[in-house]
């Protein structure tokens, strides 16, 4: 009776497939993940191809191109673009590959520290943090070039931050956690019994990490070095403070000025046009971004026991390393965040002297919640929350899609997933707001927190889909099969087996990425209405207001709010997931 | 004829009715509004345009001002009439022209009042986008600040001057006039902004475009130190990093001389003034709350804001915040009617062209 | 019958780039049986375990589970993994790290959203009888190879499915451990009654445990019988040589010779075998398997071997290695080197002069493959 029954079933079992529900909301969670991503990016593409404002009815034209291609000017952008990229890549991998190995492999004392440390340093706006070095390395009033004149009695200022190398090393800093991230990943993963077998062969720590870790990491440090490559190409704030007064220009700041002109319309054609080119540039560096990564795979380690690696004694070098790391922290954080404090406890900028310890004065602190109410702090924490949840799910669909599935195309969809990396932030924004406009009868969410949420939710899913298609490769797919074997759907397999094996890698994403949406301005700056300021976007009009010790009395504020925050959501996190 | 038939007539004709109530009751669009309104006495003009704005009971504002600038205003405002509540939308310049465009184009009609700037207002007029508004308050305001047709008023000005460090140049040897800056010894000590376009345009217009180019040329070789955005530049002014500022706006030097920084201005001839306008939209929802916060802008209670804001006035008799004898001195202004839309376009082309770019 | 496979074909890669996994595969198994998929690394086991689990999708063939039909290439009939008759237990056994003990074997009952009372009474009972009812409380990562194997063989059966497969399930366990779950595996298959596909590279395995065996290679099912049937009676030259020693002469087929038996010409002389199949033609080329157990030998006896005997030869001793109960060695006959297994009580070194003589009984031709 069960097999007829059974067998009646079976007849029908192609049916049973495509009725099947999990799979359903999966495939139809990618698509929309995938329309949120494309529609703004043909946007973009479109209006390179137009005249005059987005929606603004134009014949198909080529006039962007001609201006941008037949301007020898262009050309001399990309070499500078191309220099800026790779000066700023030389300084992350000089900050971030040794602190990687050291934090991850090494016996080195206070790795809690240093790891809240590097999320910390995110929190700083980046603008506020180039000014910070602007009045830092200025030639005449710069703190730390006063120092060091008279110090040394040096006839001249020894630093200059306005030439390429400056906005390289201010970039290149800045950049740094977030390879440290990607690149840390690789170390935690790596094999110990490579290792083992080094130190079983007589080499020392050091010997082993350059002979063995470092070449086994290579393709994790390239792919990471090609992701913050596209970054720095796409990245405007340092450039614009840093670059644009040293007459050094590169795309992002020529995107800058056709979108933001001081009188007159934005040419968004124009800049659609120069964004073609980033593209273009992002994508190729994401081909060899995909080259590596699959590469990189050969070196995966397939395991699901645990183990614990041995870590390398550092031994008298111990007081090397942890100098190597203040140093680092010292230009991340402790300068910067100094100068920030220096600059919000005085009236105006002026070099540390007796006379100005005298106006000193904590007012502008008093000042701070008088100018932001409470809205920008509501709505930043409720971006916080929401958008790196939203920009996790679906990456983590994505990711599992593109590694786990068969689907035909998948990869494809991994292309989609790290296109919204490629796109100029600024481009971005002005796509989605056009479409929030167009469409706001069908979504109504033109000028809202809203659309603020979903610009960073879409915009970060590249970085969420790179942290979980790299955690997902280290799980042992029998351990999904056994699931399946055990009769569980796809959907139940990727929420109670997956989802808590990856764990620490998804709360590690959502945390970074709701670090970077809260210091994330220019989108927030493009989509802005009084409905949702945010904290960001407040600092940045503090600050071109001309309340500069506010605006640095907010961000100090800012610091202290979300070191809290990463405390306690560290702790909250290891509560969770501590029985791992 | 059944009761249900009858009370589904009746139900007909008392819609119809309602709907076409307003329409004929009202005028609709502000410019009607205004007209009419216009041919009041004074008493019952503002008797109007209060109960006007009572019903509507908001204002909406696009303005280019910092927010806590439109806080400072809006308590002011309700101070006075406590039913008006201000809604306010602030961007940079081209980001409030360029959303107005839009929001006009697809027809989403939300602004009351308009206040970006003289050359935006021009592009606004041309697209029809403002209404005629003329303000009784108008003839209490310094000659050549409001539209003749009543689309603009200036409500607020800024200034340009030539700024130094009084800690490293000494009061006599300040550069006085504009030409005074191409001095040799100015040579690497001049600091700049990346964008002080209105200062190269208003220059133009005193001088004629090619006396300026040829100034501004000369004064390109003076190596500047080109800064991006005002705020850097006043710091940097009062830090020292360089001893004079070209092209600096004024109310800025007067915020950090005022928190006691070691800065000073002079005016050479001409001062550059740059107004700041409002005008009404054609489409305004609210048309009378528009009008009665116009009227508050440009009324000496509005006027006097202008002064805490370290901006000056454009009415009479309202004293300035920074200069002194401002009589005495001559002031070239922006107004819209000297920039046809396009102009400012060239302006920033060529200024990138000769200070910044310098291919 | 509980598993038929009928021309079942798997091609990884597509094109010309495509390799063969399985390829025409067709088997089954009784109710209640043990199969055993033997093979080198590569053969196509695997991937047919796969196949039935339903984690591959084969190319071609059908698939029956107790009478069901799962996969249809021909009828389009594809039945998803999570939803047959089956257990399974995995080579790396696939614990999931962040469950206890006892969540890993109650999670197939809870997608079959079985009732909280009964989950409990049916994962004890199970832990119970392989022998881990104390550690249910205790994390997977925690656990010694050997319990996570029991764990991993708890779940695969807590759901009573119709098939058991296992892949590998040994090989990660040190040989002392090995040994005693071969004999638990095979008493709680035979306790339960449940028919089982197990997969493995070990020929002891294969041979202990297995109802049937099926020797596999290069995709192609080339022996399938018991397990003494595949050890004496191999159909190939591969399944004769993968599973234990052997020595393979090549002859041509002659006509009858005396005392019934069938002959052949080969290096060694005139070979003596028995056959049960009909006449084949003379003349043709064959490989014989001798076992090195089968091989008698004994000092070289002045006498000299009785003519009137079958398959008897002289030779001498080349390696003899004493190997505690056994004694492995090498024959020397007409240049023809043959391993012979002896017990211990042969005394023989090399250099020795030994009379060789096999039973034609235990001589199997095979056949050409």
């Amino acid at each position: 009776m069960r097999a007829g029954v059974m067998r009646a079933l079976t007849w029908r079992a192609p049916e049973i497939r495509l009725r099947n529900p999990g799979l359903w909301a999966i495939g139809s969670m990618s698509l929309v993940a995938s329309f949120f991503i494309i529609l703004p990016v043909l946007t973009i593409i479109l209006s390179s191809f137009r005249v005059g404002l987005p929606g603004e009815f134009s014949p198909l034209t080529l006039a962007n191109y001609r201006e941008a291609f037949f301007d020898p000017f262009t050309w001399q952008v990309l070499v500078n673009t191309l220099f800026f990229a790779l000066g700023t890549v030389v300084v992350i991998l000089f900050f971030a590959v040794p602190s990687a190995w050291l934090i991850q492999r090494t016996d080195i004392p206070l790795k809690k520290l240093w790891l809240t440390l590097l999320a910390l340093g995110i929190v700083i706006p980046t603008f506020l943090k180039a000014i910070a070095w602007i009045l830092l390395l200025s030639p005449q009033i710069g703190i730390v070039n006063r120092l060091l004149i008279d110090a040394f009695g040096l006839s001249g200022p020894p630093f200059n931050i306005y030439n390429i190398w400056g906005m390289s090393f201010v970039q290149g800093v800045i950049l740094t956690p977030p390879a440290f991230f990607m690149i840390a990943a690789a170390y935690k993963s790596m094999d110990p019994s490579l290792e083992e077998a080094s130190y079983a062969s007589g080499a020392s720590g050091l010997v082993t990490f350059i002979r063995i870790n470092f070449p086994l990491s290579l393709p994790a440090i390239i792919a990471a070095t090609l992701y913050l490559f596209i970054t720095a190409i796409e990245v405007f704030e340092v450039p614009g403070l840093i670059g644009a007064p040293a007459r050094i220009f590169v795309f992002s700041t020529l995107i800058y000025y056709a979108t933001h002109p001081e009188v007159g319309l934005p040419k968004y054609g124009l800049a659609g046009g120069y964004g073609m080119i980033v593209l273009v540039l992002a994508l190729l560096g994401s081909y060899f971004y995909y080259r590596v990564i699959r590469q990189s795979h050969k070196y995966e380690v397939v395991t699901g026991k645990g183990y614990r690696p041995k870590l390398v004694e550092l031994g008298r070098l111990r007081g090397l390393a942890i100098l190597f790391l203040l140093i680092y922290f010292t230009l991340e954080i402790f300068l910067p965040f100094l100068t920030l404090v220096w600059a919000s406890l005085v009236p105006y900028i002026q070099v540390p002297s007796a006379e100005a310890f005298t106006k000193v004065t904590l007012a502008n602190y008093l000042k701070v919640p008088d100018y932001a109410g409470l809205r920008p702090f509501l709505n930043t924490a409720l971006l916080m929350l929401i958008a790196p949840t939203i920009s996790m799910v679906f990456s983590l669909i994505l990711s599992w899609v593109v590694i786990r599935s068969k689907v035909k195309g998948r990869y494809v969809l991994d292309g989609v997933a790290f296109l919204p990396h490629a796109v100029p932030s600024i481009l971005f924004a002005v796509a989605l707001s056009y479409l929030a406009l167009a469409y706001r009868e069908f979504f109504p969410v033109y000028g809202t927190l809203t659309i603020i949420v979903l610009a960073n939710s879409i915009k970060y899913i590249s970085f969420g889909t790179r942290t979980v298609n790299g955690a997902l490769i280290q799980i042992h797919h029998d351990l999904e099969e056994a699931a399946e074997v055990s009769g569980a759907s796809k959907v139940k397999v990727l929420s109670s087996i997956i989802t808590p094996l990856l764990g620490s890698a998804l709360l590690n994403g959502w945390l970074w990425i709701s670090l970077l949406a809260f210091r994330e301005v220019t989108m927030a700056l493009t989509l802005s209405s009084p409905k949702n300021v945010m904290l960001s976007t407040l600092v940045w009009n503090l600050w071109s207001a001309g309340y500069v010790p506010e605006a640095a009395a907010l961000g100090v504020m800012m610091v202290f709010v979300l070191g809290g925050f990463l405390v306690l959501a560290r702790k909250l996190g290891e509560k969770v997931i501590g029985g791992l | 004829m059944t009761d249900y038939k009858k009370a589904s007539l009746r139900i007909l004709a008392g819609s119809i009715f309602f709907a076409l109530l307003p329409s004929s009751a009202y005028p609709q669009s502000p410019e009607e509004i205004y007209a009419a309104l216009a041919k009041l006495p004074p008493q019952e003009r503002q008797q109007r345009l209060i109960a006007g704005a009572k019903r509507e009971g908001v204002v909406v504002v696009y303005d280019t001002s910092a927010r806590q600038e439109l806080r400072e205003f809006e308590t002011a405002l309700r101070t006075k009439y406590p039913f008006l509540k201000v809604e306010a939308v602030t961007a940079s310049r081209g980001k409030l022209l360029e959303r107005v465009l839009t929001e006009s184009r697809v027809g989403r009609h939300l602004a009351d009042i308009i206040g970006i700037g003289s050359t935006e207002d021009a592009v606004l007029i041309q697209n029809g986008i403002l209404a005629r508004y003329s303000s009784p308050e108008f003839q209490y305001l310094h000659s050549g600040l409001a539209g003749r047709d009543g689309y603009w008023v200036a409500t607020r000005l800024r200034t340009y001057h030539i700024a130094y460090n009084t800690k490293i140049v000494r009061k006599e040897q300040a550069p006085k006039r504009w030409e005074d800056l191409l001095d040799p010894r100015w040579k690497g000590k001049l600091g700049m902004a990346d964008d002080a376009y209105f200062w190269f345009g208003a220059l133009e217009n005193f001088w004629g475009k090619e006396k300026a180019h040829d100034f501004f040329r000369r004064l390109a070789e003076q190596q500047l130190l080109i800064r991006k955005g005002h705020s850097l530049l006043a710091e940097l002014l009062a830090g020292g990093e360089f001893p004079v500022v070209v092209g600096m706006y004024g109310h800025r030097v007067a915020l950090v001389k005022k928190r006691g920084a070691p800065v000073e201005m002079v005016n050479p001839d001409p001062v550059v003034g740059i107004v700041g306008t409002v005008g009404v939209a054609k489409r305004a929802p609210h048309p009378h709350a528009a009008a009665l916060t116009v009227d508050f802008t440009i009324s000496e209670e509005g006027q006097k804001l202008n002064v805490e804001q370290m901006r000056g006035a454009s009415r009479k008799g309202v004293p300035h915040p920074y200069l002194e004898r401002i009589e005495a001195l001559r002031i070239q202004y922006d107004t819209p009617d000297l920039y046809p839309p396009g102009r400012y376009e060239q302006i920033a082309q060529d200024y990138r062209r000769i200070f910044i770019e310098r291919r | 019958m509980s598993v038929e496979i009928r021309n079942l074909t798997k091609v990884f890669g597509v094109g010309e780039k495509g390799v063969f996994a399985v390829r025409g595969v067709s088997l089954t198994v009784e109710k209640g049986a043990f199969l055993t998929l033997l093979g080198p690394s590569g053969c196509g086991k695997t991937t047919t375990l796969r196949c039935l689990a339903g984690l591959e999708r084969p190319d071609e063939g059908e698939i029956i589970l107790s009478g069901q039909v799962v996969v249809s290439t021909s009828r389009g009939i594809y039945m998803p993994v999570n939803q047959r008759p089956i257990g399974m237990v995995f080579q790396s056994y696939a614990i999931w790290p962040h469950m206890t003990v006892f969540r890993n074997v109650a999670y197939p009952l809870q997608s079959m959203g079985i009732a909280k009372g009964e989950i409990r009474r049916r994962v004890e009972h199970c832990l119970e009888l392989v022998g881990l009812g104390r550690l249910e409380q205790r994390l997977a990562p925690n656990l010694s190879g050997g319990e996570q194997q029991r764990v991993a063989l708890a779940r695969a059966l807590v759901m009573e499915p119709e098939v058991l497969l296992l892949d590998e399930p040994l090989s990660n366990l040190d040989a002392k451990l090995r040994e005693g779950m071969r004999v638990e595996i095979r008493r709680l298959q035979r306790q339960l009654g449940i028919t089982t596909v197990y997969v493995t590279h070990d020929q002891v395995e294969a041979l202990s445990m297995s109802d049937m065996v099926g020797v596999m290679h290069n995709g192609r099912l080339v022996e399938l019988d018991t397990p003494r049937g595949v050890y004496e009676r191999p159909r190939t030259r591969f399944g004769a040589e993968f599973i234990g020693t052997a020595n393979l002469v090549r002859g041509r087929r002659s006509g009858l010779s005396e005392g019934g038996w069938k002959a052949a010409e080969t290096e060694l002389g005139t070979l003596c075998y028995a056959s049960p199949g009909c006449s084949e033609p003379a003349g043709e080329e064959v490989d014989f398997l001798i076992r090195p157990e089968d091989i008698c030998v004994s000092p070289h006896s002045a006498a000299g071997p009785e003519s009137n005997m079958p398959n008897r030869w002289r030779g001498e001793v080349t390696q003899a290695i004493f190997l505690g109960p056994d004694l492995d060695c090498e024959v020397s006959v007409s240049g023809v080197r043959l391993r012979a297994r002896l017990t211990r009580s042969h005394e023989l070194k090399a250099g020795d002069q030994v009379d060789v003589c096999i039973d034609p009984q235990n001589i199997k031709p095979l056949m050409r493959y």
